[in-house]
């Protein structure tokens, strides 16, 4: 009896799934803040990806807690920002300057300071066809550190952006979040990162979770509470030097957390402290017996 | 099914809470009595009973003593994780994923601390799925402090747990390039080249079973995020363990 059972755990243990994620800059890139505004460009008219701003807006707000915001291994918090003006050059100029050709020179004007900005843009050269929905940059990184990323979505006439659901829309979205938080693509469907739109997107795949929790590991406080973290914990090791290089994307149509934290933190500390003493006494109770 | 759950978030954490906050004062009440109780061992017949000392006294045994907490066990298991059910997609059709198949390795001490409650540290290692050409790894280690409520019922005993824990993410690789469709073209993106360690901390409840002295089945449920309940994620870990069990302590 024993060994059947031995058997039949060993067998369905042996099965693994693929993944890999991958990273659209060589340094390892990330932003350095735990919350990210992204706001969207006030001046966008969007009217030919059929959307309004207030449409857009509120797909953003879903694309962020319905896919970045519900890693549990990352600390990431993105936030919805407001409508923001930074002038007609968004809504007409190329991303990279000499074309959209890898590595790019990000073009300097387009340079957002803070955050990730998302406009409407109808350059032919950003979107050399319809069937391309957006094409995000991080356009302005510090060492590894990302301080803004540029988000386009495709406002030529004829964009194949105008024919999508919403729910299409709001993975498109988050496609791009991905990357302006510093993800690349995806080999496979199942992820968010997938280079194309799938049939139906309802969450996170696993790549998109590993390259999050890659980027954005989660630190929990209770080690700050207890005072045994050290300086850096659970960061990654900052060994990455020189100048990144970066590969613009682009995607192919086919709360109250921080109190909730600190509370998770005392609770878990509570947790520790109430079973310290039973673990205490048990090994004296032990040691005494011998 | 799993991800209807979501929908009984708020009444899920408020039960674990509760079920924490019961764990800790029946723990506390179980101390409590057994200072008032002694174990009187009969020595012929190799029976323990359990005495009141203010109504017994004078019939205390030359043998009694009290209940002292004890190491019972140390155990080795072996089993599978699925971490955060039903909420990661595994398909371009929209498809949850289920139990995955990433297999666990456990090590655990079982310390008695009363009659009815038993202490289980324990640290487990997750082989987390691989990519096929290995260009990104991922391992998993995950620490727990077993509370259990041991129930005897006549097919061997049965732990009902509290299961507190830490799991550590580890991802890391060694850099690189690979070259994937981008748009209508193609693109080369780039391999993390670093390792990178995620901390959560965990609540869980679960089960052990005991059909064998030496033999346990023992499934957790481990919640993320349990205070925060739009976003509570569960994982699921089965273990098939083997334990060494000291004959001279052995559990009745």
């Amino acid at each position: 009896m024993n060994y059947s059972w031995t058997v039949l755990v060993l067998t369905v243990t042996v099965s693994f799934n693929l993944w890999s994620f991958t990273l659209n800059n060589n340094v390892d890139a990330a932003f350095d803040s735990e919350e990210v505004s992204i706001n969207l460009s006030s001046s966008s008219t969007c009217i030919n990806t059929g959307k309004s701003t207030s449409q857009i807006l509120g797909y953003l707000e879903k694309a962020i807690d319905e896919f970045w915001n519900t890693v549990p291994t990352s600390n990431l918090r993105l936030k919805k920002g407001t409508l923001v003006s930074k002038g007609s050059d968004f809504e007409s100029d190329p991303l990279c300057q000499g074309g959209i050709n890898s590595p790019c020179t990000p073009n300097g004007g387009l340079t957002v300071s803070d955050g990730i900005f998302i406009a409407c843009n109808d350059n032919i050269v950003n979107f050399a066809s319809t069937s391309i929905a957006a094409a995000t940059l991080t356009n302005n990184i510090e060492g590894t550190a990302i301080k803004g990323a540029l988000i386009l979505l495709n406002d030529r006439t004829g964009s194949q952006l105008a024919s999508l659901d919403d729910g299409a829309f709001i993975s498109v979205i988050a496609h791009e979040i991905g990357h302006a938080i510093g993800l690349g693509h995806s080999p496979e469907k199942e992820n968010l990162m997938y280079y194309s739109t799938v049939t139906k997107r309802e969450s996170l795949g696993w790549d998109d979770i590993e390259g999050t929790t890659y980027l954005y590991p989660k630190r929990d406080k209770l080690f700050g509470l207890i005072g045994c973290a050290p300086s850096g914990f659970a960061e990654r090791d900052p060994e990455i030097t020189g100048e990144a290089v970066i590969s613009p994307s682009h995607l192919r149509v086919t709360k109250e957390m921080e109190k909730n934290e600190t509370i998770s933190a005392l609770f878990s500390l509570l947790l520790g402290l109430l079973a310290m003493p039973f673990i205490i006494i048990t090994l004296q109770k032990i040691k005494s017996r011998k | 099914m799993l991800k209807e759950l979501q929908g009984f978030s708020v009444p899920i954490t408020f039960f674990l809470k509760s079920l924490c906050v019961l764990f800790l004062m029946v723990l506390v009440t179980d101390g409590q009595s057994k200072t008032k109780k002694t174990w009187a061992y009969d020595e012929h017949s190799g029976e323990a009973e359990e005495r009141d000392n203010d109504l017994d006294q004078k019939h205390k045994s030359t043998y009694e003593k009290e209940f002292v907490p004890y190491m019972h066990n140390i155990g080795l298991g072996i089993g599978t994780h699925s971490p955060f059910l039903g909420r990661v997609q595994v398909d371009d059709s929209g498809t949850q994923n289920g139990l995955e198949l990433n297999p666990a390795f456990t090590l655990s001490s079982m310390f008695h601390l009363s009659e009815h409650f038993a202490f289980t540290p324990s640290v487990s290692y997750i082989y987390s799925r691989n990519n096929a050409v290995d260009l990104t790894k991922k391992k998993e280690f995950n620490f727990k402090a077993d509370l259990s409520l041991i129930l005897t019922t006549g097919i061997g005993p049965f732990h009902f747990l509290f299961s507190p824990g830490l799991y550590l993410t580890r991802i890391s690789g060694d850099g690189g390039e690979t070259t994937l469709k981008n748009g209508n073209a193609t693109e080369s993106f780039y391999l993390p080249k670093e390792s990178s360690t995620a901390y959560n901390f965990s609540t869980g409840i679960g089960s052990q079973w005991y059909p064998f002295q030496n033999w346990s089945f023992k499934s957790t449920l481990d919640f993320f995020n349990y205070l925060e309940p739009d976003n509570l994620r569960y994982s699921l870990t089965l273990t098939l363990n083997w334990h060494y069990v000291d004959p001279s302590k052995m559990w009745r």
